[in-house]
């Protein structure tokens, strides 16, 4: 059946059902796209290159596919189906294969960008394919504006649902496994409408696909949480006692025999065989050398473990803790495992949360903290950098008290000198005195933070009167001191408007 | 007066349907059924209490003192044991207790049938927390905690420590045991729950600056802060309405705690009591290791420990059935007019102090010129009355697919539920007779249902309990052999609003010339803890008084 013999004889329920496919399917092309960024991120961290990377290429590919649909001469109803059917079950099955090919392979990146590619391409045929299908319904004017303006509405559905309810509510693979199941339904839908235009032969051929993608993907379905589990699991090196999606980030906790592990995002937090080694040095030294301690700020650390240092000075009269996400702090309050770690630390009475972005918090009136702990993850990427920026440091400075003291970790002085530096660059474009130090962590290796007063600090002073397993007086002045390999270089420091540190420190990290 | 632990709790408030629970409570089915059981009505004559209504002059008793004592403790129960305890401890010789009842132990007390003992009234108690280190001092000289562990934990005797089954919950159609908690509940439901749980815990890690907890065992270690000692003006409906809690399932399980340790329903109780119940102890999985809190039982209740402190004190220091009707303070001493019930006499003693020990609320009728504030005070306090039935069987219950357990309670009751008379007896079998001991609460309208407790027939009383647990045992009449009732009038002093921290709480402990006060009653907590802290603090003022040397038994801090 040729082009030009079946297009005048659409059926009008068979034209709704075209266009509300085109919304439908244009919806699940923005959930492929928006899940293989997200869980690019989630794998190899720095959302602003995924999200790049996914979105050109698949914008690429989609003009590619638009090209490619010149290739398809007959048939147009029965390959539009099938591409339907066929649709669903690449971009349903698209997490599931991102895990295999991130916890199997070593080819991530590349592997990801031809998945994109793929989907890309299958998605870029639909739009050609139904403007033809539908041309001799109408004239070219009306069918085109009706084509695309569903096709971007779609996208407009999609985006919205996706972040809000879709990935909180079903996490990556079952969104992904839903997104197909939708798309092979505009096929079947479709199918249903159409069967009477397609011979014999042919629908048994695309009865006979969508079967197979129907049970393909339900079947995944049914085995996703176990084979979640499994993927998960081979991950992370250790058993996982927690996995959770939030709406900022993944959090796992993993475990082997006494040692706990956090990742957010894939990225280790703390591992608790030597935790108190990086929050001893992060958290004694600024308490020590205040000059007053009754009111602390913690930013970040919303695994409670500085939290719990702070708690062992007793003179401590209120901490606020300030972690944008809701689900860490909670785990940190919940979770057995957490609340041993952290002695309970976060449902103390002195402990006030608040799950709010700390840009926020600090905009707002605050009695002055005698103490600042800057506690966050590290400046991978430029939402996370904020918080590391002269305008940052500034608002903190206010909020500092008369001889107050802060405190930041700045990662890595070894595998990311530059990122370092241009910590403590900032801090001192800041109008802050800054003295940086840095100590030896086994599970992060060498590791660097940086205290900041508005005076000048007398080092002299530092007397760790609290019960410590790690730090001690002599210790801290070792830490005060550089070999060559990591001394300071002059960096500039990182601005809201001129965001270096997050590139610094990929750059850095990219070299090991 | 059953022990219900949390982690029951979790389940009732997770798997249960509160309103099945409301209805029931609403409206009492007409009584449709009779039920031709033996039986009697233990306690028939509760009428010698009530002796106290009429007032006694000096002139009533005979005048000459039959004998003078160092120290006589008015009221036999936990409290006055405690007290008769420090005061042996301590040295003094002369001393005597006078108990109205044929029994020690007050509401401790127990009876016996069908081979096994059982409780009449209380009938467990928890570890006491580590600042209660003055109950530890009694348990350890009963010889129920044998030593401490590193820690500084008690050891306790095994054999007392609650057997397994502990507990099970009758809910809907079939009981429960084990359930996955979390199995039904909606994320909704269970948030709020944790955020319930987040809030306890809160409390219970509370410490002001003094270091002291914000709930404490006993209640008088507890921090003064304003934020605590204010939860005492609102009631724990209000507190949980204050934070937000909206939740049937968590009303439920509130009103259930108070109901089960106070008498009270949750809109009624004092929130600081309320919440007293679930920070004090560390029952939460994120502190359980911090402090061990089991369960202690004997066959027949507290009223082993009752045994075992009148075995210390020694039978010639104290004489039941004798009702003290007059007390007055004089320059040498108290003087005290009684009844020996048993042959209808009375008699004058003399001692040179007294303590009170008996229901604080008779104070005003029996001291001579108690002062106003005092006496408004103890005359203010409500006492919650309670139906203790002693069921008789053939053999136990047949058992569903979750075995019986010690306590088991039915959601949709007004009762408490029932425990096992014999749980604790490895050698007791479910085909051997046995007790079941069920408890009834009356929390509204106290004293209409005094006046129905003691006016009501047996025959109504067993109807009513039979109808109760027939829907959960189909098979009770088949084993049942005879019911038997204690009725309490005034078994639990209700910690409502202001009881426990108000204005006027503390001139219930404050001595009247030679005399002190005893009991629960004076902290406002229905608990033996509060009776044990109450009965050592007032022996302690009493040998201070006069002048004899000791070693005090409460260390726990300083302000005591």
């Amino acid at each position: 059946m040729s082009e030009e013999e079946h297009s005048a004889a659409i059926p009008r329920l068979g034209l709704f059902f075209l266009l509300g496919g085109i919304l439908i399917a244009a919806a699940c092309a923005i959930v492929y796209e928006l899940l293989i960024g997200s869980i690019s991120s989630y794998f190899m961290g720095d959302s602003v290159e995924q999200f790049s990377l996914t979105i050109g290429f698949f914008l690429f590919a989609m003009g590619l596919g638009s090209w490619l649909s010149r290739l398809i001469q007959q048939n147009l109803l029965a390959r539009f189906i099938s591409l339907e059917i066929w649709l669903g079950m690449v971009g349903g099955t698209s997490v599931a294969f991102l895990y295999i090919f991130y916890a199997y392979t070593d080819h991530y990146r590349y592997l990801m960008v031809v998945m994109v590619l793929v989907i890309g391409i299958l998605i870029g045929l639909e739009v050609p394919l139904l403007a033809r299908i539908l041309r001799g319904y109408g004239p070219l004017r009306t069918t085109l504006s009706n084509v695309l303006s569903l096709d971007y509405l779609g996208s407009l559905v999609a985006a919205l649902l996706f972040p809000y309810l879709l990935l909180p509510l079903l996490g990556g693979l079952h969104t992904g496994l839903v997104a197909g199941l939708v798309n092979l339904g505009v096929g079947l839908g479709v199918l249903l409408s159409f069967r009477h235009q397609l011979d014999s032969r042919q629908r048994s051929s695309l009865y006979l696909q969508g079967g197979i993608v129907g049970a393909a993907l339900l079947g995944l379905l049914a085995a996703a949480n176990p084979l979640l589990e499994r993927w998960e699991s081979s991950l992370y090196e250790d058993r996982i006692v927690h996995s959770e999606q939030s709406p900022y980030q993944k959090i796992v906790l993993t475990r082997w025999r006494d040692d706990l592990r956090l990742f957010l995002n894939g990225h280790l937090q703390f591992a608790s065989r030597d935790q108190h080694r990086y929050h001893e040095s992060l958290v004694h030294p600024a308490m020590s050398l205040a000059s007053n301690r009754d009111r602390v700020l913690i930013i970040g650390g919303g695994d409670g473990l500085s939290a719990s240092e702070v708690l062992k000075y007793k003179e401590v009269e209120r901490i606020d803790l300030v972690d944008l996400d809701r689900a860490v702090t909670d785990l940190a309050r919940r979770s057995i495992y957490m609340t041993r770690l952290n002695k309970n630390a976060l449902n103390q009475p002195k402990v006030h949360i608040f799950n709010q972005d700390a840009f926020i918090f600090l905009q707002q009136e605050h009695v002055p903290y005698g103490v600042i702990i800057l506690d966050l993850p590290d400046p991978r990427e430029e939402a996370l950098a904020k918080l590391y920026s002269v305008t940052g440091y500034n608002l903190c400075r206010r909020h500092l008290a008369k001889g107050g003291v802060l405190v930041t970790q700045a990662s890595s002085p070894y595998f990311v000198r530059q990122a370092y530096w241009c910590v403590g660059a900032t801090l001192a474009a800041a109008g802050l005195q800054v003295v940086p130090y840095h100590t030896w962590i086994p599970s992060f290796g060498e590791w660097g933070f940086h205290l900041a007063s508005v005076a000048p600090l007398d080092l002299s002073t530092l007397d760790l009167a609290v019960p410590l397993r790690y730090l001690e007086e002599g210790l801290f002045q070792h830490m005060l001191e550089f070999d060559a390999e990591m001394a300071k270089i002059e960096v500039e420091p990182n601005r809201l408007d001129r965001p270096l540190l997050a590139r610094f420190y990929r750059r850095g990290w990219s070299q090991w | 007066m059953s022990s219900f632990t949390r982690r029951q709790f979790l389940r009732i408030i997770t798997a249960g349907s509160g309103l099945s629970y409301l209805s029931s409570c609403k409206s009492e089915p007409s009584i449709t059924r009779h039920f031709d059981i033996p039986g009697k009505i233990v306690n028939a004559n509760p009428v010698q209490g009530h002796l106290l209504r009429r007032d006694y002059r000096a002139s009533d008793f005979p005048t000459a003192a039959e004998a003078s004592f160092d120290a006589v403790v008015v009221g036999g129960g936990i409290s006055g044991l405690c007290a008769a305890w420090k005061l042996v401890q301590a040295g003094l010789e002369r001393i005597l207790l006078l108990e109205q009842g044929d029994q020690l132990g007050g509401t401790s007390i127990s009876g016996f049938a069908n081979g096994t003992p059982f409780p009449w009234g209380a009938h467990y108690i928890n570890t006491p927390p580590s600042e209660a280190d003055c109950i530890y001092e009694v348990l350890e000289s009963l010889g129920i905690i044998q030593g401490y562990d590193q820690r500084g934990w008690p050891r306790i005797d095994p054999q007392y420590l609650l057997r397994w089954p502990h507990e099970r919950l009758f809910l809907d159609s079939d009981w429960i045991e084990d359930l996955d908690p979390f199995a039904s509940s909606s994320k909704r439901e269970l948030e709020i729950l944790r955020r319930f749980e987040d809030d306890m815990l809160r409390w219970t890690l509370y410490r002001d600056r003094l270091g002291r907890r914000a709930f404490a065992m006993p209640l008088h270690y507890s921090s003064r802060d304003a934020a605590v000692r204010q939860l005492d003006e609102i009631t724990l409906a209000d507190y949980l309405r204050d934070k937000g809690l909206h939740s049937a399932q968590l009303e439920w399980l509130a009103n259930y705690a108070c109901r089960d340790d106070y008498g009270c329903r949750f809109d009624q109780v004092s929130a600081w009591a309320g919440i007293h119940y679930f920070a004090c102890r560390f029952y939460d999985r994120r502190v359980s290791h911090e402090f061990p809190t089991d369960t202690l039982t004997w066959a027949e209740g507290n009223a082993f420990l009752a045994r075992r402190l009148a075995e210390h004190l020694g039978k010639e220091r104290y004489r039941t059935g004798s009702l003290v009707l007059r007390l007055e303070n004089q320059p040498d001493g108290v003087r005290i007019g009684y009844a020996d019930l048993q042959n209808g006499t009375l008699h004058g003693l003399h001692c040179r102090t007294l303590i009170y020990a008996a229901k604080l609320h008779t104070a005003p009728h029996v001291i001579a010129e108690l002062p106003q504030a005092q006496s408004q005070s103890m005359g203010a306090l409500e006492y919650s009355p309670w139906l203790v039935a002693a069921i008789q069987v053939s053999r136990r219950p047949r058992e569903s697919s979750v075995p019986l357990a010690w306590d088991n309670v039915i959601f949709a009751s007004q009762s408490t539920g029932y425990l096992v008379a014999d749980h604790q007896n490895p050698d007791a079998r479910p085909q051997d007779p046995s007790v079941l001991v069920y408890y009834l609460p009356f929390v509204d309208e106290v004293s209409k249902a005094r006046r129905e407790l003691l006016e009501r027939k047996h025959g109504y009383w067993v109807d009513r309990i039979m109808r109760d647990l027939l829907r959960v045992h189909p098979d009770l009449e088949d084993i049942v052999q005879c019911i038997d009732l204690y009725r309490w009038g005034h078994a639990m002093v209700q910690p409502t609003p202001g009881t426990l921290w108000g204005r006027e709480s503390r001139w219930r402990g404050t001595p009247f010339e030679a005399i002190f006060f005893a009991g629960c009653d004076v902290t406002g907590l229905p608990l033996f803890e509060e009776a044990c802290f109450a009965g050592l603090r007032a022996a302690e003022q009493s040998l201070n008084f006069l002048g004899v040397e000791f070693k005090t038994s409460l260390k726990g801090l300083s302000d005591v």
